[in-house]
């Protein structure tokens, strides 16, 4: 009876339309309110879900509590504990670095192709930079693999210059030893870039290398380029060695020039180098 | 409308949706099924302020301001207007109106949140929610009842 009484009040004419405006108003109102919440900044809105966090820290840590000491946890089915997902982290870290360096070296095979031609093959390699001896003029790289390499072929610096010669191979270790072009045991066939004469220059053991048995009567300036001559079966055309930094008159033979040339890399900056492999010593 | 019991009731809801269940995959959207109660169980004036005040209690433990609250209030109003023609006091319905209510509430949020750059929740947890909330939500609204001091209408057997 008293439900019955109810529905007729609220039926009742008057009230359904005062009722029903209100509600309009409240509903635009409410909606109002929770646009202008909408349009607040992400940043100012932040700190109203901060503060009620702050102020409910107590209840809403002990209620994380409860599920979690009832063992009601559940395992993420597309998650991994910390601990994975750090050694996963790491994993990825490494094969990204990985995955650079071998796109550089594509890159830099990709410019070693361009620049030297296309009968030439390379190994690449880094140099063992504790095995870098300056007094010797020496050091040792290690190589990708070391198929294919064999002693006298020649290898570039980072810069495309040549650096020296491959001495011994040490195929068990994947390293090779090379002797530069400033050790004092290696002669280099090489031609001044203007001078249409083959010379060879040997290394002092300083970090230059010296050109003799240059007549007094050829043009020579410093800063002038020296090539290393291409030898069939090692490298097929004419590559830079280094440049002209000083000459004077042979004490020993007066008609003579005495040439120092400064290599065209620094030993201290030799990272990354490329041995030359013709493909004629491939097959 | 006892509006102490009320908040007492929201301010509960939302401890444990941002505590105790936060802890869990598959989770009712204790909000949602209270804004279907209210909806059904109280007046449409009632109706129409527990919503938004559901909604920014749901926006308060959520990704950003104003959203749910946007969603709550609109789906609550069309609720309450709907149970004036269609009474949803039967359990059926009302696990229809709060599955619908979840998947529409999730759907809009998405949406108003990607308009925000906010980040957004997946579909497939909107639809799991919607899911366990629709079979949960009518069990939750018994203590509901007695906590509100609602009184239901008594079905008499006529003979």
């Amino acid at each position: 009876m008293a439900w019955t009484q109810i529905k007729i009040r609220i039926i009742g004419n008057s009230s359904k339309r005062a009722g029903s405006l209100s509600r309009r108003m409240l509903f635009i109102w409410c909606m109002l309110a929770s646009v202008i919440f909408y349009m607040i900044p992400q940043n100012s809105s932040n700190k109203l879900q901060l503060a009620f966090a702050h102020v409910f820290r107590v209840p809403l840590s002990a209620s994380r509590e409860i599920s979690i000491s009832a063992g009601a946890k559940q395992q993420h089915d597309d998650t991994v504990p910390k601990k994975q997902y750090d050694e996963l982290k790491n994993r990825y870290a490494n094969l990204e670095q990985q995955l650079i360096k071998q796109i550089k070296e594509f890159r830099r095979l990709s410019d070693l192709n361009s620049y030297v031609g296309q009968n030439v093959d390379y190994i690449l390699g880094d140099v063992i930079p504790a095995a870098a001896d300056n007094q010797h003029s020496e050091l040792t790289i290690k190589c990708r693999g070391t198929t294919g390499l064999e002693k006298g072929q020649f290898v570039l610096a980072r810069n495309n210059s040549i650096i020296g010669r491959i001495t011994d191979i040490f195929p068990q270790l994947g390293t090779a030893k090379v002797r530069l072009i400033t050790n004092p045991d290696s002669n280099t066939a090489v031609q001044i870039d203007g001078l249409n004469k083959k010379l060879y220059m040997q290394g002092n053991g300083d970090n230059t290398a010296k050109i003799s048995m240059v007549p007094k009567e050829q043009d020579i300036r410093i800063g002038q380029q020296v090539f290393a001559l291409s030898q069939p079966g090692f490298i097929d055309s004419d590559m830079i060695i280094g440049t002209i930094s000083r000459f004077k008159q042979d004490d020993k033979a007066p008609l003579l020039w005495d040439i120092t040339v400064k290599p065209a890399w620094e030993l201290e900056e030799l990272n990354e180098i490329a041995v030359i492999i013709s493909k004629q010593q491939k097959k | 409308m006892r509006w102490i019991r009320f908040a007492v009731l929201v301010g509960l809801a939302t401890i444990a949706q941002a505590g105790f269940l936060s802890n869990y995959i598959l989770k009712p959207d204790l909000h949602i099924i209270l804004l279907v109660f209210f909806a059904v169980y109280s007046s449409t004036t009632d109706a129409i302020i527990t919503s938004f005040t559901l909604g920014f209690a749901a926006d308060l433990i959520g990704q950003s301001m104003g959203t749910q609250m946007i969603c709550f209030g609109i789906l609550g109003t069309s609720i309450a207007y709907l149970n004036r023609v269609i009474a949803l006091r039967k359990v059926p319905y009302q696990i229809i109106a709060i599955f619908a209510v979840t998947l529409i509430a999730g759907f809009c949020a998405n949406t108003l949140n990607s308009m925000k750059n906010v980040s957004t929740i997946t579909y497939s947890s909107i639809m799991k929610t919607a899911i366990y909330s629709a079979i949960v939500g009518p069990f939750i609204f018994i203590p509901c009842i007695w906590w509100m001091r609602i009184k239901t209408p008594h079905h008499h057997r006529r003979f």
